[in-house]
């Protein structure tokens, strides 16, 4: 029998189910907002008008050579050997980790995240210096590996910790040993994480500029720069050609996944399991996991530091050294700021009001992480030829550069953050008799100043290490960290590009740990 | 004059309505409150009041100035109506004393921000960072910073769903009586029976996207519209009757529908509440005692009347409660409701409301 008397007929309340918000953007956001889209597609628009000013003939003339095909070889076989390899490493690395009594477990998972503080052209200084016969394809697969391995490592070793072990040991008792159960359940279980990381890895490969011009390896974006300053229409033509690389690569991915589901049946909490003996199977694997750490953190520092010590003993030089970090430091914070600034109404806009339009100009902005920054930087250089020629290789231009190529991270610090504040606050404010516009500026600003703030010292300190852009757009004689540690390592004066990236190291070395501390699978992924 | 006129507000999400034909009148100084169960509409209607939302159709007045009506709607900030969230929704960047100053205009405002606390009884905590309150005074302080400007008109929106129930009724008795120290009409939005009909004035009940019946809360009580209300604000006990000359008559003998029944006669449901069935030694109709279920405050007796066997049950407070086999003697208190219809329901209230839990 059941005693439900009025008084304890609902103990605690439920709340109602709110309806969905009817609110429609006010046109000032919209406006703004449409106005940030519209320059952050200025870019490519104009790259290409410029590819085919002179026509479909000319385009197609220029297009089918020898060269162009050896390109699309060069960066699709590098592209290819780097992910395979990234695979390798990161997923095997992720599967020791995870899944084995493997000794120091956390201080591998650790270790395995810090080649995210080596930016990939550091690594390539790293690796001429130390061995001037390694270059071309050999030396640019190793450096592209050992960088962006751990975009692959990230989410599988953190797709591990949520997988359903209870699918494994089913495996198990149906007969299947340890390696069919690895390749038959769990790399299944992890394919959608790996292939998510394979993806970045790859598209970081092409876009990469730096390490494959140290390591004179001939890529598409190797050759745009090449003919930046020679001829336009040609490297405007590649990089279209790069971009729809890129375009149809997103595309593949995105059509391979969404058929096969990738999940645990029922609910029920994953218990914490007994991980896998090793054996006799121990000492190797300890061994490769150092190899992938000396190889990959230890040798960069090592090297760096030996560098540091013969140069400083050659004689360090200070003034230089200071003058580009301050350089270094100014450009970076403008960019930054005008990056938050440009990002202020697209990111209120899609926290506040989803709907096809807010979230088409919400992609729009996406745009500058999939343009490699090369082909960004050579747009906006023949933009400001073209049309506002003042600016051309002026500083305000690079400030501008590096906001478009880091738009995407602002628009999504300011979205989280303003998402994080809830509407309701600025429903009481408004009843309290604050407009709109005062509702922003009294609540939800202050409220996700915090979150804003972190979006911008990162997009800070990811300006600070950007080279490509930095090399097409800067000033005569305005020289960042980045192109100081070029042009020493392009003169082989390695131990003058030393500090430079020493300094890089430390910098990157920020957001790398607060990658590595979210997407630590370990810590418990929850 | 500051009274809450809405009539004929529609309201629908896509193609779902949600309001329609609403209207609802709550006197000057009143404190109404909304009561149904979750999914009826009262926070749309709450929010449609605030300005939060738009109505299709309708109009909503305070005071005789209108704030939403054909071709009118004002914003949220031209309407003078303040909201008390349901978990306060403080601005937790700014000091209590700010939240409580940030909707009035001009000087003074420490000054009315420290009157406001003083009447919500937090004195001195203008100072403290909204997590370093309690969820009690969290709530007191949503309702001082709401009043602060001096609305014509203040809404609660299940303002005390968080709060844990031993504090709920004690902040409950707090808020009205801050309420009728301001003098200010108010909108309660809740799906708890007993606060509506221990806190407000007036309780509206709403089913279905309307207000079905208003009025002072012993009197939806005691004489709601139908058995679905009855049901809704507390236990039942259903039985056939009949009625006859001005009288009810079932198997608890003859009993008095009050002046709200439908006179015109016939058969039909008699509905009361388990805590009117007495049992008295002296006299009434004989019934057994079935079973006894101890339920802390008062106790459930199972009764089943000697003369057909109709079951009941009862809500007894008498001690010693009787025991199991033995005959009692029951009679009604007050008055009860009758519903003419066909008699089809005659369960005992409890298995009914376990219906609707499970439902």
């Amino acid at each position: 029998m059941t005693l439900a008397g009025p008084r304890s007929r609902r103990p605690g309340g439920t709340n109602e189910v709110r309806p969905g918000r009817s609110a429609s953007p006010s046109p000032a956001l919209l406006g703004l907002s449409a106005l940030v889209a519209g320059i952050a597609l200025l870019p490519l628009v104009y790259l290409l008008i410029l590819a085919f000013q002179d026509g479909w003939q000319d385009a197609a003339g220029e297009l089918f050579r020898e060269t162009t095909l050896r390109l699309v070889m060069n960066s699709l076989g590098l592209a290819a050997a780097t992910t395979v390899g990234g695979l390798v490493i990161g997923v095997g690395l992720a599967w020791l980790i995870a899944r084995t009594r493997l000794p120091g477990r956390r201080m591998w998972a650790l270790v395995a995240t810090l080649p995210l503080a080596i930016p990939s052209y550091v690594a390539a200084f790293v690796w001429i210096s130390a061995f001037p016969w390694l270059n071309g394809f050999d030396g640019s697969v190793i450096v592209l590996t050992l960088s962006t391995y751990p975009y692959i490592f990230l989410p599988v070793l953190a797709a591990l910790g949520r997988a359903d072990r209870d699918q494994e040991e089913v495996a198990r008792s149906l007969g299947k040993g340890p390696v069919a159960t690895f390749f038959q359940v769990t790399a299944r279980q992890v394919q959608p994480a790996a292939a998510a990381g394979a993806l970045l890895a790859a598209l970081y490969v092409l876009s990469d500029f730096g390490s494959v011009s140290i390591m004179r390896y001939d890529t598409f974006t190797r050759i745009i720069f090449a003919r930046a300053n020679l001829d336009h229409v040609s490297a405007a033509l590649l990089s279209c050609v790069l971009i729809a690389i890129t375009v149809l690569i997103l595309w593949g991915e995105a059509r391979s996944r969404g058929r096969a589901r990738f999940s645990r049946v029922g609910a029920g909490a994953t218990r914490a399991r007994q991980q896998g003996r090793l054996g006799v199977w121990t000492f190797p694997a300890v061994l490769a996991c150092a190899a992938v750490a000396g190889l990959a953190v230890v040798l960069p520092l090592v090297s760096i530091g030996y560098w540091l010590v013969r140069g400083s003993s050659a004689g360090l030089d200070g003034p230089m050294l200071l003058e580009a970090s301050l350089t270094t430091l100014a450009v970076s914070a403008a960019g930054a700021a005008l990056a938050t600034v440009l990002a202020l109404p697209v990111g209120v806009l899609a926290a506040r009001n989803p709907g096809p339009v807010p979230q088409l100009l919400e992609r729009i902005t996406w745009l500058g992480y999939s343009l490699p920054g090369i082909v960004v930087a050579l747009s906006l250089v023949y933009f400001a030829v073209h049309y506002a020629y003042p600016l051309y290789q002026e500083s305000p231009l690079l400030v501008f550069a590096y906001a478009l190529l880091f738009l995407p991270a602002a628009v999504g610090a300011v979205r989280s953050a303003v998402a994080q504040s809830p509407p309701g606050l600025e429903e009481v404010a408004r009843s309290l008799g604050s407009p709109p516009p005062r509702v922003f500026a009294r609540v939800t600003l202050p409220l996700a100043t915090p979150g804003i703030a972190a979006g911008a010292a990162l997009v800070f300190l990811t300006c600070m290490k950007e080279l490509p852009a930095t090399l097409l757009l800067r000033p005569t004689g305005m020289e960042t960290m980045a192109t100081r540690l070029w042009t020493h390592t392009a003169s082989g004066a390695y131990g003058a590009a030393a500090p430079y990236a020493a300094l890089l190291v430390v910098l990157a070395a920020v957001p790398a740990f607060l990658l590595g501390r979210k997407a630590n699978g370990l810590e418990g992924d929850r | 004059m500051s009274t809450l006129e809405i009539s004929g507000i529609a309201k629908s999400f896509g193609a779902t309505p949600v309001l329609s034909d609403l209207a609802l009148r709550v006197a000057d100084g009143c404190l109404a409150a909304v009561l149904g169960p979750s999914g009826c509409g009262k926070t749309t209607l709450l929010r449609l009041v605030a300005g939060f939302e738009r109505a299709d159709a309708g109009s909503i007045e305070v005071g005789g100035r209108t704030l939403a009506g054909p071709g009118r709607h004002l914003p949220p900030e031209r309407r003078g109506v303040g909201v008390v969230p349901q978990e306060g929704a403080l601005f937790p960047h700014l000091p209590v004393a700010w939240n409580v100053a940030f909707g009035v205009r001009g000087r003074g405002k420490e000054e009315r921000a420290a009157e406001m606390l003083r009447l919500v009884g937090l004195e001195g905590y203008g100072p403290r960072m909204p997590h370093e309150l309690s969820g009690g005074q969290q709530q007191r302080v949503a309702l001082a910073r709401a009043l602060a400007p001096e609305p014509a008109l203040v809404l609660l929106d299940e303002p005390f769903n968080a709060l844990d129930p031993g504090l709920r009724a004690a902040l409950r008795q707090e808020v009205r009586e801050v309420l009728r120290v301001a003098g200010v009409t108010a909108l309660l939005v809740t799906h708890d029976q007993e606060e509506a009909l221990s806190t407000a004035d007036v309780v509206a009940l709403m089913r279905g996207g309307r207000v079905v019946q208003s009025g002072p809360p012993r009197d939806v009580y005691e004489h709601p519209y139908d058995a679905g209300l009855a049901e809704y604000l507390g236990e039942t006990v259903v039985l056939p009757g009949t009625l006859e000359n001005g009288s009810v008559w079932c198997a608890l003998g003859r009993l008095d529908p009050g002046r709200h029944v439908d006179r015109t006669g016939g058969r039909g449901r008699v509905v009361l509440r388990p805590e009117r069935i007495v049992l008295d030694p002296g006299q009434g109709v004989p019934a057994q005692v079935k079973a006894v279920t101890f339920a802390g405050h008062d106790t459930v007796v199972q009764l089943a009347v000697e003369e057909d066997g109709t079951e009941i049950h009862a809500r007894s407070h008498g001690y010693p409660p009787p025991e199991v086999g033995s005959t009692v003697n029951v009679r009604v208190a007050g008055e009860v409701s009758f519903f003419p219809g066909p008699p089809e329901e005659t369960r005992s209230g409890q298995d009914r409301v376990r219906d609707v839990r499970t439902r």
